[in-house]
């Protein structure tokens, strides 16, 4: 049942003992197999007990995003694969934590690993998460006398003061992992002398496994006192769509843009689990494909800026010139985090919009609409100067770039056709096999 | 050529509907197919696209293949039946509309105004179609006209349904105040993509009107008559002022459109049959005679019938259009129409007076003569079909007479 966790702790155990120094140039190659068989582990697994279906489906996202963050650090020569394990491996435990000890401890080791491996930014930001995780289910476990999430499910009444005071504390430690507004500051704090494939994993893997954390624990467990951390979801979510779709406009750097492209596009998913009731689960498929969209397109784009060895987004200008494949990947990747077809994420976009309708939250559909003008102007402005900007230096040769890049892009494409497969997949997990 | 063809075929020989079921399992069926509202357009598209081609013949092989992307989006958002593959053939239109005037406008502004704009259109009618889909269950056009979906929604979401779709259709029909981006980003644009803006883009506000905004909510219609009435005569009649300063012909021809835009709002709003075949007409011989002035050199002495042929003087299918439609407007109220008359008058004045005395002009060039034909051929479309407008009427009234009692007016 554990097989991918399993191989995921014995392949970092035995990097960082010794083994990395060992297979010197190879240790990424061993943990981009170790993760692809993880994966293919998980896919051959499929929905089997113990496992609940909603963690399965969420890790595979987060095992996908791992691989592709180490496929581009692989790329840019990086180092550092025994944490990329641990930090999986702890975002594979937070995804299917049914029990706050778990949650809690899943939390700090993945707190811990993502702040080694990110080396900044990430220290205060991760500790108050974790103590506010712990505060929040000291009072659950007050209100309820359990830590299983099943039995807190069962015994949480409607929502009271301290439940609400639970949902805050819970909101705001899940809320950090998860680069939920106003909880994100570390996900904005980008370091530009780290690579772009430490950026994509820690803007894709802690959020994943936080999101699903978060579906375990509110929708489910405290589906009785929905009232208590809906409006507290709800204020964050406008808070999200307002601002970080403002801050875009606002970004001059490529990680700058990456980063609040991903927070505001994250957000997104969110709606998904606000519209989440007893009986009506279909949010959940629509934020999983939605996700899976996301995790795509910024692996492509995280290729793309990577392989231009610069900071600024204007390095950007006459990027279609230089190579023409990753003018094209760049473009199609930002279409699909717009929720534009010919790209997966018009699904994601289009599910989750109709699943919040249907959950009575057509204002928040509105706004989320119009948000998704603020972004289209800053990519537009992305998109010309990679068409029509005067190049700024010779041909790029980035063949491994260039093949994360047009995979995500062709990937995004072929998704698009198959939207029932997918939309299948998630209604089965969110209802159960 | 082959979608001349293609397009005569199906118009004679009855409707045409083609289903995908790619992603039927989820009850998103895209389909296709030929009405009587969606022919003139259709006709004027598939006419358009070889025109565009000719008359973007020099410029590089990415410009034309925009163009071409273009105008089969175009075609698609005209033919489709259903929310989805309208909005995807309206989504490609507007993204290749932006990549033309992002690489050949002459100033980066207009591009970026077109993208804001229009982009907001786009998330609006997102927006408003994600809503249609959720309370009605399906995506089919005809089945969401007589469902009318959002009959039990609360008031404020109808009403913020239909504003976003009303909002959605004003913005590429251009009438004030949603003008702005239209008049700068045809003047920073070379010929071909005039065309394409002009006689293509536009038409997608009027045909969205038509089927969308009017037909699903006519009470929320019948409300906002008043406001939108007061914007139709502003834009016929100011622009029409505004063409009187117009010393360049393209200028001429952009606030003429705006002027005739008012025009088709007012035709659309009038309820009355007559009024919106008029609006549909007004919009074909518009788009047919703007593409052909655009693509006759400016010595060329075919300016002239074309210019009758936009004002629409009796013969051409423009006076066809004007007719009808300004006897509906009479119907809804006898100073309306007078009010329109008096801007076709002003814009027909302001052309005479573009054209004046004679004046020497250089000799059009080798690569401009080519174009004289398919443009003039537009011009002999639009008197053929003006003498015989029942070649488009019939099918129109066939279309347009079952869905007349869901307008209530």
């Amino acid at each position: 049942m554990f097989g991918p966790e399993i191989l995921l702790f014995l392949l970092a155990l035995g990097l960082s003992t010794g083994l990395e120094r060992f297979l010197g140039n190879k240790t990424g190659w061993i943990a981009l197999y170790g993760l692809a068989l993880a994966f293919g582990l998980a896919i051959g697994m499929g929905f089997q007990a113990p496992l609940d279906p909603v963690t399965v489906l969420f890790r595979f996202l987060i095992l996908a995003a791992a691989l592709l963050a180490v496929a581009l650090h692989l790329g840019e020569g990086g180092k550092r694969f025994a944490l990329f394990l641990w930090a999986s491996l702890f975002a594979l435990l937070l995804c299917g934590a049914n029990d706050l000890g778990m949650l809690f401890a899943a939390s700090l080791s993945l707190g811990i690993a993502c702040f080694h491996l990110l080396r900044s930014g990430t220290f205060f930001a991760f500790f108050f998460g974790v103590a506010s995780l712990l505060f929040g289910s000291g009072i659950l476990y007050g209100l309820t006398g359990s830590t299983r999430l099943g039995e807190i499910a069962e015994r949480l009444g409607m929502g009271s003061p301290p439940a609400i005071l639970a949902s805050c504390l819970l909101m705001a430690g899940l809320g950090v992992m998860a680069i939920l507004p106003p909880f994100h500051q570390w996900a904005a704090d980008v370091a530009e002398k780290e690579a772009f494939s430490l950026e994509y994993f820690k803007l894709l893997v802690p959020p994943l496994a936080a999101f699903s954390a978060m579906l375990h624990l509110f929708p489910h467990a405290m589906g009785q006192a929905r009232e208590s951390w809906l409006l507290i979801l709800v204020a964050c979510i406008l808070l999200a769509l307002l601002w970080a779709s403002f801050m875009i406009l606002a970004q001059r750097s490529l990680k700058g843009f990456l980063a609040f492209l991903s927070i505001s596009q994250f957000s997104f998913a969110f709606l998904g689990m606000a519209a989440l009731r007893p009986g009506f689960l279909q949010g959940i498929a629509a934020s999983w494909i939605h996700l899976l969209a996301l995790s795509l397109a910024l692996a492509g784009i995280a290729a793309v800026f990577a392989s231009l060895d610069q900071t600024e987004l204007d390095s950007c200008q006459g990027l279609f010139h230089r190579s023409p494949w990753l003018g094209v990947s760049l473009t199609l990747c930002l279409l699909s985090l717009l929720g534009l077809p010919p790209m997966l994420g018009f699904w994601g976009k289009w599910f989750l919009f109709s699943e919040t309708f249907a959950g009575g939250l057509s204002g928040l559909v509105l706004l989320a609409a119009l948000s998704l003008v603020l972004p289209l102007y800053a990519s537009s402005i992305l998109v010309r100067r990679i068409f029509w900007g005067k190049s700024k230096g010779e041909k790029l040769e980035a063949p491994f770039f260039s093949a994360i890049a047009i995979f995500s892009a062709l990937s995004s494409i072929a998704l698009f056709m198959l939207p029932s497969g997918l939309w299948s997949l998630g209604i089965r997990a969110a209802f159960g096999p | 050529m082959i979608l001349l063809i293609l397009l005569a075929g199906m118009a004679f020989s009855g409707e045409f509907p083609g289903r995908l079921e790619l992603v039927g399992e989820i009850g998103l069926v895209p389909s296709w197919g030929l009405t009587g509202v969606n022919l003139p357009f259709l006709l004027l598209t598939a006419i358009l696209i070889p025109l565009l081609l000719l008359v973007g013949w020099h410029d590089s092989t990415s410009f034309l293949a925009g163009l071409m992307v273009a105008g089969s989006g175009l075609l698609t958002t005209f033919a489709a039946q259903d929310l989805l593959l309208f909005l995807f053939g309206w989504l490609l239109t507007f993204l290749a509309t932006y990549f033309l005037f992002s690489g050949w406008g002459k100033t980066p502004f207009s591009a970026q105004k077109f993208l804001l704009v229009n982009g907001l259109a786009l998330f609006l009618l997102f927006f408003a179609f994600v809503a249609l889909f959720v309370f009605s269950g399906n995506l089919d056009f005809t089945q969401l006209l007589f469902v009318k979906p959002l009959v039990n929604a609360p008031f404020w979401l109808q009403v913020a349904v239909f504003s976003a779709l009303l909002i959605a259709f004003l913005i590429p029909l251009a009438p004030f105040p949603f003008h702005s981006w239209f008049l700068e980003c045809f003047e920073s644009a070379p010929p071909a993509l005039r065309i394409l803006t002009a006689a293509g883009f536009l038409k997608v506000g009027t045909y969205g009107l038509v089927l969308f905004a009017a037909g699903m909510f006519p009470s929320l219609l019948r409300a906002s008559v008043p406001l939108l009435l007061f914007l139709g005569i502003v834009t016929a009649l100011g622009a029409a002022l505004v063409s009187f300063k117009q010393t360049d012909l393209n200028a001429l021809i952009a606030t003429a459109t705006v002027s005739l835009s008012g025009m088709s709002l007012i035709g659309i709003l009038s309820g009355q049959l007559s009024g919106i075949e008029g609006a549909i007409l007004l919009s074909l011989a518009n788009g047919l005679a703007v593409a052909a002035l655009l693509a006759l050199p400016s010595s060329s002495v075919w300016l002239i019938p074309a210019a009758f042929a936009f004002l629409g003087l009796p013969g051409f299918l423009g006076f066809a259009g004007s007719h009808l439609l300004l006897s509906g407007a009479w119907i809804v109220h006898p100073w309306i129409a007078t009010t329109l008359v008096f801007s076709l008058w002003l814009v027909f004045g302001a052309l005479v007076l573009y054209f004046g005395p004679f004046r020497a002009k250089k000799k059009a060039g080798v690569s401009e003569t080519f174009r004289v034909f398919p443009a003039v051929s537009l011009i002999f479309l639009s008197l053929w079909l003006g003498v015989f407008p029942n070649l488009l009427l019939v099918s129109l009234n066939r279309a347009l007479v079952p869905i007349m009692p869901l307008f209530g007016f």
